[in-house]
């Protein structure tokens, strides 16, 4: 009795708990595959809590302290209902976030809403933004109940490879002893993190390696079948507390800095060129290594979720970049694919909810590698070309509007590499369009189904054909060149994002998901206003410029 | 003049200025169709938008302007050959896109467990009469490919069908999307018996069914979460559980028995009005008779909506002999007249492959430890051999390709029959090439560096 106090006074504790570090690395089986049992708590935490931490503590340490005194986690705020919506019609506080799972479980309206849910759930394809957001409400709250019982936590493999593993809960005899040697040196710990506070150095490592000793042991008892491989169950929990992606953009950001410097400037600055290049390979080193990282936790493309290509679509901006840099010269190529990289990759942490950073097994139809990373990986590839022309426009653009004769010469450098760019992605979006068909024609039986995902990318396509076109007959001049490029962005928009978040039809439905609509649109909107304000001061500013 | 008027038109059609209307309006209209797609359905967008006069019209404009560039450019010079091969392929991808449409099948076959089929549903609705002759067999009498999406009958244009002796089926109305509905009313006729409406109440449900026993059954039962409502003209077997039994009396009153599983059998019985409750003892359920009709009937219509979801579906109304029916999509109805009796099916278009197959065995491969699905799979007899099919691995057979597409299951989620998409393209091959060219074509075009195509004109003036 005394070790569960100590871990509830743990809860209020400050310190950081490093000594449970072992703990991470068991291997648990959730969502169809074998993970550590770090991962696991990161994902459940962030389901139901909505951040990957709770007070500092280490979501590890959390889930754990879940199973051990539910009846107190059932009286925390800890149910993250963002939709105001669903809080107004559970008559929670409007003003509020977070709700301790009793007042959600002992409501009245619950029962009615998930009632009401499953009669939408029978009727209708396709849920509004508050229905799909009760449904996820169920599931936190499945999850909470599931992780409370022990039921959700599955450590002990099945003698058949593909067979369900035994949860905590109905663990017995000698392995649910082994199991629970864990948790008490976890209360143990806890306790005298607890009431010594300060633990000296020595201390520490005794105590880490006790922790260390019961999860060895469990994990020798346990004998996992041959397809459980460590190493990668090792190198995820190694994965999930570097965060590369991040790395990544930092050193992007810096080398777009110190590349911008010379480019403005009017003598040559080698040694910022210099640095410029070598943070822009570091920052694209890491990049690469955090998708081969997931490549080889997962064995297949990275390319199956609105996250990883969020990832991918500027890795493949910064690859064209190189090699047009190289061929070209002209750094403005190089500057802007490290802003769209430090943006896209900014993106791509800001909310786990809506780009689900989870490794997750794949829909059967998407099972044949060879398709998805051919057609898939070509189709959003060329979306970095497009991304890559996009950044230029929008510099070509902003050139414009300070001063058209100033960078007269940097826009003409800017013309080049933005007709190359769209290109290359109308080359690479084409083949990855007739890809898809042949993918389609060969697994579903039609070449072309006019399916919207299908659909949309040949809009884009169309648009920088379009563009493409009228540059080549002179129709548009740099400017309008620049302009029709950022336009067009908005059709890959559509195509990559608008598809599966706003209209949500079709057959690529694996890929559908919820949530950003308004900001992804407002984005839009504020671009186009930007392409048309810069065009009104051209027309206007005109007539002064031939008096000159 | 007309020589004059027709040089005009070329330099229009070769114009970069009409290449690019053409793809603007050409991803204009493909864009309107997306919305479409998501509002109605992928057939409903390709009937309308897709396969409208408008893109037709795009598509052929498309292919006139390239071949009038192609012609313009002529004597083709060594730099050309990218744009020749690119805007070729183009032309031949909507010449096999043309193929496959008049002359490709596209539609599914539905297989329950164990059984045997030979026709293919594509898309598209089919009116089929048949007749019943006096050993009781059906034969076919008239079968009708019924374009009712496009041409949908009405009052003033009706759908007719004759039959012999100069009856005729007209048909009235045709809803897209539209929603079974059902109610109860009083009814005269002579198959027409009790029912009665009912609410189960606890501080944990609150639901109301109908309950109708038609004069042919001994008793009608629903259930009604945890227990079982049965209504009966004169007798009722208890088989434990439980249960409340309701017998009409009079007019206006119900003998009730209630049946309880923890006594076991009959825990209490009375009589009951509508407006009154009966305290049933299985926890803290009450139940209240709403309604009671002595002699009812269930009336079934169809009601139009606008956009669909997962219930809507395609239904017929038709007129026979003075009587109004209802209809929906693949389903049956029996009529008769003094010489025969027909019966009439609305159904999708059915096309025959040739030979017979069978539905031998069907797999779910699961991610380990969930039930979250991993593969499909389905064993299949033709000839006497069995082939497999299973996602991204069809079989092919006598030209046709059947394709794993999806699968019905029951309601403890075990599946009872594969659905296959089966197909046959002629254009395949054709579409392959034009894509080959156009791929290979603008790889050509980075190569070469200077091909900044001007039109005849401009490089004279160039000169």
């Amino acid at each position: 009795m005394k070790s569960w106090i100590a871990v509830l006074l743990f809860l209020f504790s400050t310190q950081i708990f490093a000594q449970t570090e072992a703990i991470k690395y068991l291997p648990v089986q959730d969502s169809g595959r074998v993970k550590p049992y770090d991962t696991f708590a990161q994902e459940a935490l962030r389901m139901i809590y909505g951040r990957d931490t709770f007070n500092g503590k280490v979501a590890t340490d959390v889930i754990l302290t879940w199973m051990m005194i539910p009846e107190y986690w059932e009286r925390v705020e800890l149910i993250n209902i963002p939709h105001s919506g669903l809080r107004d019609y559970l008559k929670l506080d409007h003003d509020k976030k977070r709700f301790k799972p009793v007042e959600i479980f002992m409501n009245d309206r619950t029962p009615l809403l998930f009632q009401e849910l499953r009669g939408v759930e029978q009727k209708n394809d396709k849920m509004n933004l508050f229905y799909q957001e009760a449904q996820k409400l169920e599931n936190q709250l499945t999850l909470f109940r599931a992780i409370s019982t022990g039921l959700a936590i599955r450590v002990l493999p099945a003698e058949d490879p593909n067979g369900v593993w035994t949860s905590v809960a109905e663990l017995q005899g000698p392995a649910r002893e082994k199991f629970n040697k864990i948790i008490k040196t976890f209360a143990t710990v806890a306790a005298q993190v607890t009431e010594g506070e300060t633990l000296s150095k020595a201390k520490k490592k005794e105590v880490s390696e006790k922790v260390k000793t019961s999860v060895e042991e469990f994990k020798e008892f346990a004998d996992y079948p041959e397809t459980v491989n460590m190493t990668k169950v090792n190198v995820e929990v190694l994965y999930n507390q570097v965060d590369v992606f991040m790395w990544s953009w930092v050193f992007y950001l810096f080398a777009g800095i110190l590349l911008l410097i010379p480019w403005l400037s009017k003598e040559p600055k080698p040694f910022f060129l210099k640095a410029g290049w070598s943070m822009a390979f570091l920052a694209f080193f890491l990049h690469t290594l955090g998708f081969v990282i997931r490549v080889y936790l997962i064995g297949r493309p990275p390319v199956s979720n609105m996250y990883e290509t969020v990832l991918w679509v500027p890795w493949g901006a910064v690859f064209f970049a190189f090699i047009l840099e190289y061929v070209y010269k002209r750094h403005i190529i190089l500057i802007a694919s490290c802003f769209m990289a430090v943006l896209c990759l900014i993106l791509s942490g800001l909310s786990p909810n809506v780009l689900d950073p989870s490794l997750q097994p794949l829909q059967p139809v998407l099972r044949s590698t060879f398709w998805l990373a051919t057609h898939v990986l070509i189709i959003t590839i060329s979306y970095g070309a497009f991304l890559l022309s996009w950044g230029i426009g929008n510099f070509v653009l902003t050139a414009y509007l300070l001063d058209a004769e100033k960078y007269k010469k940097q826009i003409q450098h800017s013309s080049v590499a933005i007709h190359r760019s769209n290109q290359i992605g109308v080359v690479l979006l084409a083949a990855g369009i007739i890809l898809g068909g042949i993918w389609a024609d060969y697994s579903w039986g039609r070449f072309w189904g006019w399916d919207p995902k299908e659909t949309w990318a040949l809009i884009a396509l169309l648009g920088y054909l379009a563009v493409l076109h009228a540059k080549i007959s002179r129709w548009i001049s740099h400017f309008g060149q620049a302009a029709w490029s950022v336009v067009s962005f908005a059709l890959v928009v559509m195509a990559w994002y608008g598809v599966n978040y706003v209209l949500g039809a079709g057959l690529h439905s694996y890929g559908f998901g919820a949530g950003g609509v308004e900001y992804v649109s407002g984005v839009v909107v504020v671009q186009l206003l930007f392409v048309f304000y810069v065009y009104l001061v051209r027309v206007y500013k005109k007539p002064n410029q031939l008096k000159d | 003049m007309i020589t004059k008027a027709l040089e005009k038109l070329f330099d229009t059609l070769i114009s970069l200025k009409m290449a690019v209307f053409i793809i603007v309006a050409i991803g204009i209209v493909s864009a309107v169709g997306t919305v479409y797609e998501s509002k109605y359905d992928a057939h409903y967008a390709q009937t309308f938008i897709y396969h409208s006069i408008v893109m037709y019209f795009l598509l052929g404009l498309l292919c006139t302007t390239l071949i009038c560039v192609m012609i313009d450019r002529w004597p083709w010079k060594r730099h050309h050959s990218a744009f020749v091969l690119a805007h070729i392929g183009i032309i031949i991808l909507i010449l096999g896109s043309v193929v496959t449409r008049y002359f490709g099948i596209d539609g599914t076959m539905y297989f329950p467990l164990g059984e045997t089929r030979r026709y293919v549903d594509l898309q598209g609705s089919a009116i089929g009469v048949y007749v019943q002759s006096p050993e009781g067999r059906f034969s076919q009498y008239d079968y009708k490919i019924a374009d009712f999406l496009q041409n949908p009958p009405s009052e003033e244009d009706k759908y007719t069908i004759s039959l012999d002796g100069g009856k005729k089926i007209e048909f009235l109305k045709y809803f897209h999307y539209s929603e079974r509905m059902t109610r109860v009313a009083e009814s005269d006729s002579r198959a027409a018996g009790p029912a009665i409406r009912v609410q189960f109440e606890s501080s944990r449900i609150n639901m109301a069914d109908w309950v109708i026993l038609s004069q042919a059954k001994p008793w009608e039962s629903i259930n009604l979460g945890p227990a079982k409502l049965v209504l009966t003209q004169d007798i009722f077997k208890y088989e434990g559980g439980n249960a409340i039994v309701f017998r009409p009396i009079e007019d206006n009153m119900l003998e009730y028995m209630v049946f309880s599983d923890s006594k076991g059998g009959l825990a209490k019985k009375g009589k009951a009005a509508v407006g009154d409750v009966v305290q049933t003892g299985w926890m803290d359920i009450k139940v209240r008779i709403l309604r009671f009709m002595p002699k009812a009937e269930k009336i079934v219509w169809f009601e139009e909506k606008q956009y669909p979801n997962k219930i809507t579906v395609p239904a017929v109304q038709f007129k026979f002999d003075g009587e109004e029916y209802w209809m929906q999509k693949n389903s049956t109805v029996k009529l008769f007249t003094n010489q025969a009796s027909y019966v009439v099916s609305f159904e999708n278009i059915r096309y025959d492959v040739g030979f017979p197959m069978k539905l031998k065995e069907f797999r779910i491969g699961h991610y380990q430890g969930t039930q979250n699905p991993m593969s499909y799979e389905s064993d299949v007899v033709v000839n006497g051999k069995v082939y497999n099919i299973s996602m991204n691995e069809p079989f092919k057979h006598n030209g046709f390709t059947f394709y794993q597409s999806s699968f019905e299951k029951d309601e403890e989620g075990k599946p009872v029959a594969s659905i296959l998409s089966v197909n046959k393209d002629p254009g395949r091959w054709i579409k392959y090439l034009g894509s080959f060219l156009i791929v290979f074509g603008a790889i050509l075009l980075m190569y070469f560096k200077k091909t900044l195509a001007k039109p005849r004109k401009a490089r004279k003036v160039a000169v």
